[in-house]
Parts: structure tokens; C-alpha cells; sequence
């Protein structure tokens, strides 16, 4: 991986192994299908068949005759509130009353199999009085349409004003305007999601679970069993994957888990299937995005106006976060001195809609990188060109009106980018197609077209860390370090490893503060009984937050030890150096295990904790405020190749730039980078949720694909680094930015190769084909 | 997820114990080889027989021999066996071009070739090569031992001429003995696994006729006879190849489903059907790509 790391002298910095790694390649890690535990029933989710229906009855009297039933567990029968809303109260655990979506549970089964638990729901009938429902968001803001609750459809509004939208475009000399609509993602982590609920002594209650979020799951089951946080235990296991769709919807698979185990006494275990986890999980927001923009001949953007409708589905869940994010950075990483953003939340009878690596901007980002090429075409300006002469530097504003004082690595990173992919050269190639006046014409359709037409296309991105300012409250990550006396140490945090390599970055973090070695390290999975509530897994968040918690304690822990260690060696405490398991001072040195055991002699604590909170943000009605502590940025090129007489895109190639603030591990980094990459191109090319009615059809990996080896491109990465003072190391977030410019960047790419733009995606072989057809025959 | 139905399982030794219980059990009973089609299809709920019958442990229903002139493939043969088997790459080139594009490596060790034309799925891979090879399918039933030519054999999506109580022991091909080329073509929505939303085979021979069929495009996989006519013996010619191409959507019936539109159907089977005939011809001649290599 090309970059321009410190190679500091520590493990941070360093490709070290994931700690991970060996459980997970054997297949010694426990998963949370793999726990299995005396006594335990097995639960299964009760369907209503019909997105959208008043519930007048629910009868389980045939249930009750599947070999192995235990219990059928009702609204009824949930001690504490029936809600698991996470930000709006406005989603019951079990549908009791109405059901709102094909995906909604209405009762929960329990037995003594997984298959006789499902057997029994299947047999469960319900008196069902259907109601006529709303499938499409646009739709669903008409006066008629059904409204899926009380009040309007549109539930859910968050804007970005300034400046005087309508002199800017008066002052623009090309205007560019078009409407833009994504469809659902499905997050395809590897591990469905699965709970296993265990009813315990004192009347405390433990739930396992693949989860990103253990404190909001902690909520939600103290929530539905009415009973204390403190009596509330979860444990959160080896977790297969999240991408986001870990963040919130556990608590209602955890939930119901706790419900059916305390109702029964006995531990109860919930897994979905993959189909299951299709039809029930949340996903990427469906968008329509109206975006258009405006510049000067010279290139210079003068204003932004744009109206996102995102499908929230039937509940809010994390829509008001998502759509947050979506509206602060709709403008994409430029400055423009008039911009008008309106995003509307819409309720619909579909699957629910919320987070999903990029959290909302993927969306826009196809919008306003789309636009920018038009705009750029339009003009005669290189792209990348374009992007550098608008784009966010250290000292200017973004569309919130921050000033942005440190850690902006973007023009680097569109620099970097554009020499390592061999921009210029790759441009001027199609220069063929191109004009006298050096406008690109449409697809070189005055000439007979070649079979394979290439094209190189560029996106830009940029993602505020953590949660921001309308994030759920509470932007704060603890830690508890223990040194055992052997020099070994154990660490216990708030954040979760869902895949992305947290435990390993941890590790080389408290090695490189205490000096000992990562395999002297061991980082526990979240226990939410161990560390208090230190918000969710998400947003870029965790190594920021995370590690600047361990950072903190393990601090603590160097204080004391250096003390113990200057007493011994001489020397003043504060000058005590510490590395490759010896602290060094007064040109004499001491083992760390041996200060850990004088420690344990003397009667010194050597356990601490460690808490960082984030700035405040800020986010007034006007959508104006310091709305992110810190970016992260990032520009990614796409070289593609489309048949021409199949519609077939290929992706050649893909160069990745991300500033990173600092990298703490080349190797995690660069999985990072290329799994996201990869996300980027199944959004592109090849992910196509197909819907009807509230039903989704393409419930499983054969109807509904994702990119595998054979469609991975080369993907070349390049880390930018642009230290952010408050990071740990300097590092900012790079767990969604991946994900992000890859998409537009390939869409941009295939209009440079055909000259046509596409507005929606997936851009399949099917809808290149048959575009060029129409082309064809025009 | 497990099988939620109960359901007895036996593992015959011999075909007359096998052919025993087809005919206690009736439409009951569903004989298994690879159970790639079979396990998911109950496993799912769409098929729910009181008893499987277990083939891979009767000794005569194993192994497939291939020399010049030709090809008998056991009922038990694997799409792995095929592509790794020389005898085939050399004699039958075409098989092996095809057993390389079916699923993924994992469905292709136990996935057998009799398996996949009992499923009898109009996008098949299978049927398109055994219908250019003019193939046999050889069944025992209580009747005796029969060979059906496969262009009898599919009778409609996922139905075949297999009488009830039957069971497929072989299916031959009779290779030609001088030099011929080969092609298959399949339209999949990725590089991955998938499930052909067309296909087509091409079989070039050396008198310089062709043989041709189509895949997941009619209600069956069928031979393309008023296109082979037109071609006859004559030079594939760019101008034959294009009149070739205008009577695709005579032979055809593509349908729209949840992986393609007939409109791209329609649209690529002219496409398949160049690339198809250009490959074959080419290898006829003693060029082209290598065999396993793809067309799109």
C-alpha cells in the first residue's frame, strides 16, 4: 500500500496481525449460534403475510399442538412498554394492534427446536383486517395516500440555508439540474442476526448477541421487561459482520429474545435465517435526490439546491440520524457560498430504513458527483480539476458554515489519486470523442461504436466523524485497563469489533503507550456490566473514541508505573522512557513485569479507566453550526470497461485515496479500504432489491447478488495522512468512507466510456444494454 | 435451517432395491444423487417426499468412461468429474466447457449432469450441450431397461419423460470421431454464480453444419432447427451469421423473471448466438480460445 505513514517505532503504525485472526480463520471463535446452553428453547417471529392490516386477533390453538411448543408470547403477554423505537417512540416490539410492514412480528413462538419453533409460528392464525397501504415515498407525501401512523407521511424534516440560493444562481453561468433515486442495499454481513436471551439470578437478565450497539440493545430489553438497567446484562459475541445494520436492530431481536426467555424461565434462543434477516432487517435508504447547481464559466460553484426524499419504511428508526447526516454533507466536500438543502423523512408500509456504512450519503454523493461531471463537461474542466478548485480546504467553510482548521487531507487526496491512477493520460484518451471545443459529445454516436468502450471516472467524499450534532445523546467512550502483575494486560471497552479490527488497533494503541509487547494485550468483546455506557459502534466512531479511552487509562497506568520505575532506576518520573517491555530511565533500565509485581507488592492499583467525550457540535434551525468535531476525506477512481453489445461493465480498476488522519495499521487499513471499495461497486453495478407491494422477491443471494472474486477489480489504496490533534495518533474515522466514492465513481466512469449518465442505480448490463439500444435505433 | 418435515431416508445398494421402493412409495418417494436441487427444494418446504432414495451407494450408477465415438456418463457423474477428467476435455470439449460454468465449486463436486436434467430447470446448463450431442438418457423401470433421445425428454419446466417408478442409470453422447469445435454461451448477471438467464450451445461439425440450441429462453431447453437449417454446410459467413440472428426470435420464447426482462433477453440471444458460432467455427478450424474460456 503506497503512503506516507511516520513509521513511528511502535506497534501503532505497524502492520501487525489481527488478534483475531486465528480464532476466526480455524474456526475456533464462538459465534452466537455456536453458545449452547442448558435448558434452552429456541424462539421463532410470527409474520403477518400483508404489509399493512389492523390485528383483531391472534390464535395459537393449532400452535399448541406442534411437537416441542412451549409457549406463544403476545403484546400481551411484555411486562414492560412494548416499544423499541430508538429515537421516535413509534415502533411496538410485537404488532399487537397493527401491523405496519410485511417484516413486523406479531407474536414470538418458543419450543424446543428452531424447527418446531417455526412450525408453531406458521400455525399460529391471525385475524388480520388488511388496510391499503403505501409502497413508494413520493407517494406517500400525496394528501390520499395512506398514512402509515397518525400524522403525516412525512414525518421528518432537516435543512441546510445559507447564503442567497436564488443571487447565486443568478450569478452562475451553467446550471445543472437533475433528479437522482437509489434503491435499497441489503448489509450482507456474513453472521444473521441472533440473540440468546438467559434469565438469571436476583431477577437480572443476560442477552448474547451479534450487535454493534450493546448499550442501546441494554435499553431496549430493560425497556420491554419493565425492569432496571442495572438488573440488564449484554454480552456482546464474535460478530460476523454489521456494516451498520448491527446498530439498531438488535434491540428488537435481543428484545424479543428477553420477552419469550422471561416469559418462560428458560434461555431462549433467536437466530433468523438468511431469508429472515432479508425480509426483517433494516436497510440502505431508497432516495430520490433533485439536486442542481450552479457555477461561474470558470468553474467556480456558486449555489446548491437540493431536496432529498428518503423511504423511511414503517418506522423511523435511525431515519432522523441518517437523514441528518445526508443534509449536512449533501453539498459533497466543496464549498459553495448558497446552498438550499431539504431532506423529508416519508413514512411508507416497506422494510425500515437506517443505517448503512456511509450512514445516508452514498445517496447524495450519486447526486452531486454526477452533477459536478455534468457541470465539468459542460465547461470544458478537467473533473478532477473542477473538484480541486471548490473543494474543502484547511480555512474554509462547509455548507454549515464550520470553519474547518485542521486534518483536511482532500486536495491530497484527489491529487494523489489522480497521478497514482494515471488520470490525465486516461482521460485525454477518450479526448476522440471529444469536440473542436473540447466538449465531450455523447458517447461517440456520430461513429459506428467500438465493441469495448473505456472510461475513467472520479468521486470525492467527505464524512464528519462520530455522531455530530442530531446525533442520539451522549458522544462518549469508556475504558477499563487492568496490568496484572505479570505485566500482562487486560482491557475491557464500550466499543464493539464487528469485523473492522478494533481489537488489534486497541492492542497496538496500549503497547505503544505502556511499552510492552501486542501480544501482552488481550481486548475483551463489549460486556455492558464491565464498562459503562460508552454510546454505540458506529459513525467512524470508535477508534477515535474508543482508543482515546484506552489512550487515557493506560496513561494512568504509565504514571504509576514510571513513578515506581524512577524510584527504582532514578531519574525524574515524567522522564521515564517505556518500550520493548522495559522502562528506561537514569541510563538503567527495568522489566515491566517486574514493576507490575513490585505494584502488586506495595499495594498499587494498576487498573484504570479511561473516558473521552467528543466536542461539542452544533446545528441551528437553519442547519448552521459546527456540525462534526473532524472529517474524514477521501477520492476514489474507477476505470471501467463496458461491452458494448452485452451492457457488461467491468471495473478495471480502482484507485482509493483516503485521508486517514493517521494510520494505525496498514494492513487492517487496507482490508478496510478494499471491502468498502467492493461495497461501492456492488452498489453500482450489481445490487438490485426487487420489491413488491412491501414484499421483497430477491430474499437470498442467488436473486439478490453482491459482487464476489471474479468482479473484484485491481484496487489500489493510498493513505493520506493529515493528523487530527484530538485523534488517537492523530487517526481519524475510516470505517464508512470507503464505501463511499466508489459508486459515483464508477457511474462517472461509464459516462465517460458511453457518453450516457445514469440517474439511477445499480447500473446493470440489462439497463446498459437496453439504453444503448434506444441509442441505437434513435 | 434444518428440513422442518419428517421424512425417511434410505441408501439402496442395488438398483432392484431401489426400483423396489420407487414403486412402494410412489410420488412419495424422490430418488437422490447429489441432492443440490433436492435438499434446498425441502429444506424450503416446496418438497416434501415421505422417503429419499439415496443413490450414490449402487455400484452401477458410478463412473463414466469417454473414448472416441463416445461418452457414457453414470448416473452419479459430477460437474468436477467432467471438468477434471482429460478423456472429456479431449473428446467431448464442449461438456467441459459447459461443467465449468454450472454454480460454484463446492454445488459442482456434488451436483451430478442426470441430476441436473431430472430438475428439468428451463435455464439448465446441462440440456443445451446433451441436445447438440443429440444425447441418450438410458432409465430402468419396472418396464425394463429404455433410451430416451433427449429432444424427447424435457416435457415442459421441471417435468421430463421419466415414468414414475424410473430411475436415470446413464446418459450417452455419441461423439463425433473427426474434428469438430464447440461452444457455449451464458449470460449471467456477474462474474459469480448464477443461474443462466440465457444460454446457448453450438456445436460445429465437420461436414460444416451446425448444431445449435438455447437455454432458459422456452419452456425447455430446445434445439434451434430452422436456424440450422439456414446454415447448412455453407461458410459461416458474416452475412449467413446475420440472417442467422433474425430468426433467433422464431426458435425462442423468453419470458421476463426476477433476474431479467424478456426485452434483454430478446436482446442478447442474437449477440450469444454470434459469439457462440464465431467461437465454434474458429475451434473447428483448429483455433479460437481455449475450451472453458468465456464467450461474454
Amino acid at each position: 500500500m503506497g503512503q506516507n505513514a511516520l513509521h513511528p517505532s511502535g506497534a501503532v503504525g505497524a502492520p501487525v496481525r489481527r488478534v483475531d485472526a486465528d480464532d476466526k480463520v480455524t474456526g475456533r471463535a464462538r459465534y452466537l449460534d455456536d453458545i449452547v446452553l442448558p435448558g434452552m428453547a429456541h424462539a421463532a417471529l410470527v409474520f403477518p403475510g400483508v404489509p399493512h392490516a389492523n390485528v383483531r386477533g391472534v390464535d395459537d390453538t393449532r400452535a399448541r399442538s406442534v411437537e416441542g411448543f412451549v409457549a406463544t408470547v403476545t403484546a400481551a403477554d411484555i411486562p414492560g412498554e412494548n416499544q423499541v423505537g430508538c429515537v421516535d417512540r413509534d415502533q411496538p416490539l410485537l404488532a399487537g394492534e397493527r401491523v405496519r410492514y410485511s417484516g413486523d412480528a406479531v407474536a414470538i413462538t418458543v419450543a424446543e427446536s428452531p424447527t418446531a419453533a417455526r412450525e408453531a409460528a406458521r400455525a399460529v392464525a391471525l385475524d388480520l383486517e388488511e388496510l391499503e397501504g403505501v409502497f413508494d415515498a413520493e407517494k406517500a407525501l400525496m394528501p390520499d395516500a395512506p398514512r402509515v401512523h397518525e400524522g403525516d407521511n412525512a414525518y421528518l424534516q432537516y435543512r441546510v440555508h445559507r447564503g442567497d440560493v436564488d443571487r447565486g444562481f443568478d450569478e452562475a453561468d451553467v446550471i445543472v439540474e437533475r433528479t437522482f433515486r437509489t434503491n435499497y442495499q441489503e448489509h450482507s454481513y456474513l453472521e444473521p442476526l441472533g440473540a440468546l436471551a438467559v434469565p438469571e439470578d436476583g431477577g437480572t437478565i443476560t442477552v448474547y448477541g451479534t450487535m454493534q450497539c450493546p448499550y442501546y440493545v441494554q435499553k431496549a430489553v430493560a425497556g420491554v421487561l419493565g425492569i432496571p438497567l442495572a438488573r440488564v446484562r449484554i454480552v456482546q459475541t464474535v460478530t460476523g459482520g454489521g456494516f451498520g445494520g448491527k446498530e439498531d436492530v438488535p434491540n428488537e431481536i435481543c428484545a424479543c429474545a428477553a420477552v419469550a426467555a422471561w416469559r418462560t424461565g428458560r434461555p431462549v434462543k433467536l437466530v433468523h435465517t438468511r431469508e429472515e434477516d432479508f425480509y426483517r432487517s433494516s436497510k440502505r435508504h431508497p432516495m430520490v435526490v433533485r439536486y442542481k447547481l450552479g457555477a461561474t464559466r470558470d468553474g467556480r460553484f456558486t449555489a446548491a439546491d437540493i431536496t432529498i426524499i428518503a423511504d423511511a419504511g414503517a418506522y423511523s428508526t435511525l431515519t432522523p440520524v441518517v437523514l441528518f447526516r445526508s443534509v449536512a454533507h449533501a453539498t459533497g466536500p466543496y464549498e459553495i457560498p448558497n446552498v438550499r438543502t431539504d431532506g423529508y423523512g416519508v413514512y411508507t408500509n416497506r422494510q425500515t430504513t437506517g443505517a448503512f456504512r456511509g450512514f445516508g450519503q452514498p445517496q447524495t454523493i450519486f447526486a452531486d458527483e454526477s452533477v459536478i461531471d455534468e457541470i465539468a463537461d459542460t465547461l470544458g474542466i478537467d473533473p478532477i480539476e473542477i473538484r480541486l478548485a471548490n473543494c474543502l480546504a484547511v480555512g474554509k467553510r462547509t455548507a454549515t458554515g464550520q470553519l474547518l482548521e485542521e486534518s483536511v487531507g482532500l486536495p491530497e487526496t484527489l491529487e494523489v489519486a489522480r497521478d497514482e491512477s494515471g488520470w490525465l493520460a486516461k482521460r485525454a484518451g477518450e479526448s476522440a470523442r471529444a469536440g473542436s471545443d473540447g466538449r465531450a459529445e455523447p458517447g461517440g454516436a456520430s461513429r459506428p461504436r467500438e465493441r469495448f468502450l473505456r472510461g475513467i471516472g472520479v468521486g470525492a467524499i467527505y464524512y464528519g466523524v462520530s455522531l455530530g450534532a442530531k446525533g442520539l445523546a451522549l458522544d462518549a467512550s469508556g475504558a477499563h485497563l487492568n496490568l496484572y502483575r505479570d505485566g500482562s494486560l487486560r482491557i475491557a471497552v464500550g466499543g464493539t469489533e464487528m469485523g473492522q479490527g478494533l481489537l488489534t488497533v486497541l492492542s497496538q494503541m496500549a503497547s505503544d503507550v505502556l511499552g510492552i509487547p501486542v501480544a501482552s494485550v488481550h481486548v475483551d468483546h463489549v460486556d455492558t456490566s464491565v464498562v459503562p455506557d460508552s454510546g454505540p459502534s458506529v459513525a467512524s466512531r470508535t477508534t477515535l473514541m474508543t482508543g482515546n479511552a484506552v489512550i487515557g487509562a493506560a496513561t494512568k497506568i504509565r504514571r504509576t508505573l514510571a513513578g515506581v520505575a524512577s524510584g527504582e532506576l532514578g531519574g525524574a518520573p515524567d522522564e521515564v522512557r517505556f518500550e520493548k517491555g522495559r522502562a528506561l530511565s537514569n541510563g538503567k533500565s527495568i522489566g515491566i513485569e517486574e514493576l507490575a509485581e513490585l505494584c502488586w507488592v506495595r499495594n498499587i492499583n494498576t487498573a484504570e479507566e479511561g473516558w473521552y467525550a467528543a466536542p461539542e457540535s452544533t446545528f441551528d434551525d437553519n442547519g448552521q453550526g459546527d456540525a462534526y468535531a473532524v472529517y474524514s476525506f477521501a477520492t476514489q477512481i474507477a476505470e471501467v470497461e463496458v461491452d458494448s453489445r452485452t451492457g457488461e461493465v467491468h471495473v478495471l480498476r480502482m484507485t482509493a485515496a483516503h485521508d486517514v488522519g493517521r494510520v494505525l495499521n496498514p494492513v487492517t487499513l487496507e482490508g478496510q479500504l478494499q471491502g468498502g471499495v467492493l461495497q461501492g461497486v456492488g452498489m453500482a453495478l450489481y445490487e438490485s432489491m426487487k420489491t413488491d407491494g412491501g414484499v421483497i422477491l430477491t430474499p437470498d443471494f442467488s436473486t439478490y447478488i453482491l459482487p464476489t472474486s471474479l468482479d473484484t477489480p485491481e484496487i489500489s489504496c493510498h493513505a493520506i495522512e493529515a493528523p487530527y490533534s484530538k485523534g488517537p495518533f492523530g487517526a481519524k474515522g475510516i470505517g464508512e468512507t470507503p464505501a463511499m466514492p466508489g459508486a459515483v465513481a464508477i457511474a462517472n466512469a461509464v459516462a465517460h466510456a458511453t457518453g450516457m449518465r445514469f440517474t439511477e442505480l445499480p447500473i446493470t448490463a440489462e439497463a446498459v444494454r437496453l439504453r444503448l439500444a434506444q441509442e441505437e435505433t434513435a | 435451517m434444518p428440513i422442518a418435515h419428517e421424512l425417511e431416508y434410505a441408501r439402496p445398494e442395488t438398483i432392484e432395491e431401489a426400483l423396489g421402493l420407487l414403486e412402494k412409495h410412489g410420488s412419495g418417494a424422490r430418488p437422490l444423487a447429489g441432492g443440490t436441487d433436492v435438499v434446498p427444494a425441502m429444506r424450503d418446504g416446496n418438497l416434501t417426499p415421505e422417503i429419499v432414495i439415496d443413490l450414490k451407494a449402487i455400484p452401477g450408477l458410478a463412473g463414466f468412461t469417454c473414448d472416441a465415438g463416445l461418452v457414457r456418463l453414470g448416473a452419479l457423474t459430477t460437474f468436477t468429474d467432467i471438468i477434471e477428467s482429460a478423456a472429456v476435455l479431449e473428446h467431448a470439449p464442449l461438456l467441459h466447457e459447459m461443467a465449468v460454468t454450472v454454480a460454484s465449486l463446492g454445488v459442482r463436486n456434488r451436483a451430478t449432469v442426470a441430476g441436473n436434467i431430472c430438475s428439468a430447470v428451463p435455464s439448465c446448463d446441462s440440456g443445451t450441450i446433451l441436445l447438440v450431442y443429440d444425447a441418450s438418457v438410458h432409465v430402468v423401470g419396472p418396464g425394463g431397461e429404455r433410451a430416451i433421445p433427449i429432444a424427447d425428454w424435457f416435457t415442459g419446466p421441471k417435468r421430463t419423460a421419466l415414468g414414475e417408478a424410473e430411475i436415470v442409470t446413464s446418459v450417452t453422447l455419441p461423439v463425433p470421431s473427426d474434428w469438430h469445435g464447440g461452444a457455449y454461451v451464458k449470460l449471467g448477471r456477474y462474474g459469480g454464480e448464477d443461474l443462466a438467464q440465457a444460454s446457448v450451445a453450438v456445436l460445429a461439425l465437420s461436414d460444416g453444419s451446425c448444431r445449435v440450441a438455447f437455454g432458459a429462453v422456452a419452456a425447455t431447453p430446445v434445439r434451434a432447427p430452422k436456424i440450422e437449417a439456414l446454415l447448412g454446410s455453407a461458410d459461416l459467413t458474416d452475412a449467413l451469421i446475420e440472417d442467422a440472428k433474425k430468426l433467433v426470435s422464431e426458435e425462442t420464447s423468453p419470458i421476463a423473471d426476477i433476474r431479467a426482462s424478456r426485452e434483454y433477453r430478446e436482446h442478447m440471444l442474437p449477440v450469444m448466438l454470434e459469439r457462440g458460432l464465431r467461437a465454434a467455427a474458429r475451434r473447428r478450424a483448429g483455433g479460437g480460445p481455449a475450451y472453458g474460456t468465456r464467450h461474454i
